[in-house]
């Protein structure tokens, strides 16, 4: 599958992917950026209280961007889907509205896709991999 | 189509289809109109579809931006929040202990 970048302003275009985010019942059709720098992906919390997604009490993490502010981040698991594939994945929420779009990291993401970008030609390939441990 | 433009657009696609197909540049989608909107900023917008940017309704919360869009007739748009100042980004986040 290709996609194309999306151009934000003049100077800055991004990998931005089309994704489908679905919980049991429910779906919401999001952004995510490709991000390879981030070991998980990341959505908007309040995606998963749209979707009604079950936030683990326990598993919490902090979350600290380049500006040193610590957000607080809960695990749940929901379906993604991308192109034609749907997976389940175990995501971060957090607070994250300022960002806009998701984040699409390596466990969900690069674990299940070989990906290619190329900036010059504003084209992200995404291609099924096998599953990798 | 008139004759006078049909070389150019031959020339585009050879320009980004290669001999075996596969697309060779696209053009970017351009989301500038959204980003660039001061009445969308820090807002959620919800846009017709992945393939139809046009904006449906914007909120500041996603569940009113869905409830709003539901009432015009798009129960499932594509949402996205836009910042209140559009930045560079450098960098993510990281967890920390």
């Amino acid at each position: 599958m290709t996609f194309s970048y999306q151009r934000i302003t003049s100077q800055i275009s991004r990998p931005i992917l089309p994704i489908i985010l679905r919980s049991n019942t429910k779906f919401v059709a999001y952004w995510g950026l490709v991000d390879s720098g981030s070991d998980y992906c990341v959505f908007d919390q309040e995606i998963a209280e749209t979707l009604g997604v079950r936030l683990s009490k326990e598993e919490k993490v902090n979350i600290k961007g380049v500006s040193g502010k610590s957000i607080e981040g809960k695990f749940g698991i929901l379906v993604l889907k991308i192109g034609d594939k749907n997976y389940k994945v175990k995501a971060v929420f957090a607070k994250i509205g300022k960002f806009n779009h998701g984040i699409l990291g390596t466990k969900g993401f690069f674990d299940q896709f070989d990906v290619k970008l190329s900036y010059r030609k504003r084209t992200i390939e995404v291609n099924r991999s096998p599953q990798v441990n | 189509m008139s004759n006078s433009t049909k070389p150019f657009c031959l020339i585009y696609l050879v320009y980004n289809i290669n001999l075996y197909g596969k697309i060779y540049s696209m053009k970017a989608i351009d989301m500038r109109h959204i980003y660039g909107n001061k009445k969308y900023r820090g807002r959620w917008v919800a846009m017709k579809s992945h393939q139809d940017l046009e904006i449906v309704a914007y909120d500041h919360t996603l569940k009113g931006v869905l409830g709003k869009s539901a009432k015009k007739g798009i129960p499932h748009p594509a949402v996205l929040e836009i910042p209140d100042k559009i930045l560079p980004i450098i960098g993510g986040y990281r967890i920390v202990e």
